[in-house]
């Protein structure tokens, strides 16, 4: 009986080193490999991979999660019949994709960055041309709305781009630019058809600058565009001043009430000073003229222009220098420079108003 | 006899060593990962990236110290590093929840505090309409002001909208565009009275 139990108690420490040699012998699970994917994939997740490569992040996750459930697969087996061979392979695809999203995320935040700093400025030179050019023309209201809408998402687009939020810059920006390219086109477009009389413009100054010259005389011409008025005499230049018109300047007057500065050749038929005007010193002109007269009748029949008459009263006077087109239709100069033109002018001298002197080309590059 | 006793009694406690081990701390695992689940769900990862990264860091060590517990031989397991480690994921979850919440209040009220600004400048932009010229001088861009006015108000109300979401970032980037223009037409408003006065 005591032999047996000696035996037994043998064959148990004998069993029991068996087992503590062949467990300290036996595959260890990958601990360390799997606390380093976890770190990639952390990594991957701090690069803002879920936002740029959702797919590649979302796999390299699922596989982690993969290789933890393995690994608790094998820890349930008998030590000595574990494999982590799978839970190492899962581990090492898991890194490798954690690795790939934060590659291809850097990649395309600098591309995006790269690429919408440029179309920042594209958009910001956009709307420095459309500032600089027709922000203060009587443009439809779309395109004011169009313009301001755009230049609004452009802000929101600069600030987003300054906290790296590259892909919340993508859409305001595109945006900005599409309105702000509709603004521009339309605005282009609207002068565009108003500069096709460019070459009537051009044929009229230079037949009052040529008039001018061969008499000897003043003659004053009035560029819409520039809000210009010139002086030339002997077909010199000899003075200029900053005009201001009705708010509806672009395009020739066609009726009473339309705040539109007349286009065409006209002469000064009356000089008027104190009690006889409100605008300190006027020169009144021969608005409307017999083609002014012809083109509003023919407007009124073709239904173009309510019958209102073709308007009159059509002046340079003082009571300028505001900073805004305000007048009826006529052009205002401060009362500083009507004492300068008044030395020039007599009744009769003649007054040529045209939309511009430059093609718009030469005036805005396009 | 005595003998015997003791033999019995040294086969009885072979056995009780090969058929007692620690248990997983499983409880202590499953609170640990709902309490980081539900800092996940109030956006932890992006108002408190560095300290949500770091809770992650926590449960996962805490996971595979539990399963490099379970590959060894069952007698010489121990759960107490583990479960140490759980119990500090579930301090460290209490305090980035706090943390998400302050940072979340944080960028709330400065988004309505710039909203706030913002409406104050565009009643003084609207203020500043009614003093402007009545006279017809002007009448064309005010009414192209009064327009921009009108839009900047609608931007303003899909601040509101953001904020009202959640998104106090992107509420943030629109507020600060809409400041730009409203302070812009203040400032071209102003420059228009002072000129009339001047005249």
């Amino acid at each position: 009986m005591k032999k047996a139990l000696v035996l037994v108690t043998a064959l148990l420490l004998i069993t029991f080193s068996t087992l503590a040699a062949l467990h300290f012998f036996s595959a260890k699970p990958p601990v360390g490999l799997l606390e380093q994917t976890h770190r990639d994939i952390a990594a991957a997740r701090e690069s803002e991979a879920r936002a740029y490569e959702l797919a590649l992040i979302t796999e390299a996750e699922k596989l982690y999660e993969l290789a933890q459930e393995e690994l608790r697969k094998e820890n349930e087996k008998l030590f000595f019949t574990r494999d982590y061979k799978a839970v190492i392979d899962l581990a090492h695809r898991a890194s490798s994709k954690a690795s790939e999203a934060v590659d291809k995320t850097n990649s395309r935040k600098l591309e995006l960055s790269t690429n919408q700093k440029a179309r920042i400025e594209e958009v910001r030179e956009k709307l420095a041309h459309f500032e600089q050019y027709y922000a203060n023309l009587p443009l439809n209201k779309r395109a004011r709305q169009d313009y301001t809408t755009a230049k609004l998402k452009f802000l929101e687009s600069e600030k987003a781009y300054d906290r790296q939020a590259y892909l919340v810059v993508e859409n305001n920006l595109n945006e900005a630019k599409k309105l702000i390219s509709k603004s521009v086109t339309a605005a282009h477009n609207h002068l565009s058809d108003y500069f096709s009389n460019l070459p009537n413009w051009k044929r009229w100054v230079d037949e009052t600058i040529s008039w001018s010259l061969k008499n000897n005389a003043t003659a004053i011409v009035v560029d819409k565009f520039a809000h210009k008025c010139y002086v030339y005499h002997d077909g010199k230049l000899v003075r200029e001043f900053d005009a201001e018109l009705g708010p509806n300047w672009i395009g020739d007057k066609n009726y009473r009430g339309d705040k539109a500065t007349p286009e065409g050749k006209y002469h000064v038929t009356k000089l008027k000073t104190g009690k006889n005007t409100i605008y300190y010193k006027a020169l009144l002109i021969n608005y409307p003229n017999d083609e002014d007269k012809a083109r509003y009748r023919q407007n009124v029949r073709n239904g173009k222009v309510p019958n209102r008459g073709p308007g009159n009263l059509i002046e340079i006077h003082g009571g300028g220098g505001r900073g805004v087109n305000w007048t009826d239709g006529c052009v205002a100069l401060s009362n500083d420079d009507m004492d300068k033109l008044w030395r020039y002018v007599s009744v009769g001298t003649p007054v040529t108003i045209v939309g511009s002197t430059r093609s718009l080309q030469e005036i805005n590059g396009h | 006899m005595k003998n015997i006793m003791k033999a019995f009694l040294g086969v009885a406690v072979a056995a009780v060593m090969f058929t007692s081990c620690a248990k997983a701390p499983e409880v202590e695992i499953n609170n640990a990962k709902a309490a980081v689940e539900a800092v996940k769900a109030i956006e932890a990862e992006r108002y408190v990236p560095a300290e949500f990264s770091a809770l992650q860091d926590s449960l996962n060590a805490a996971l595979l110290e539990v399963e490099n517990q379970n590959a060894k031989f069952a007698l010489f397991r121990s759960y107490k590093k583990a479960t140490a480690t759980l119990a500090n994921v579930m301090t460290m979850s209490e305090t980035v929840k706090a943390n998400t919440e302050t940072r979340k209040e944080e960028v709330k009220a400065e988004a309505q505090q710039a909203l706030a600004e913002v409406t104050t400048v565009v009643t003084e932009v609207k203020e500043l309409l009614t003093k402007a010229p009545k006279g017809k001088e002007g009448k064309e861009a005010l009414e192209a002001i009064q327009g921009d006015v009108v839009l900047v108000e609608s931007f303003l109300a899909e601040v509101s909208t953001l904020i009202n979401n959640g998104d106090y970032l992107t509420a943030l980037d629109k507020v600060k565009a809409a400041g730009e223009k409203a302070n812009g037409l203040k400032t071209e408003l102003e420059a228009a009275i002072a000129k009339t006065k001047r005249r």
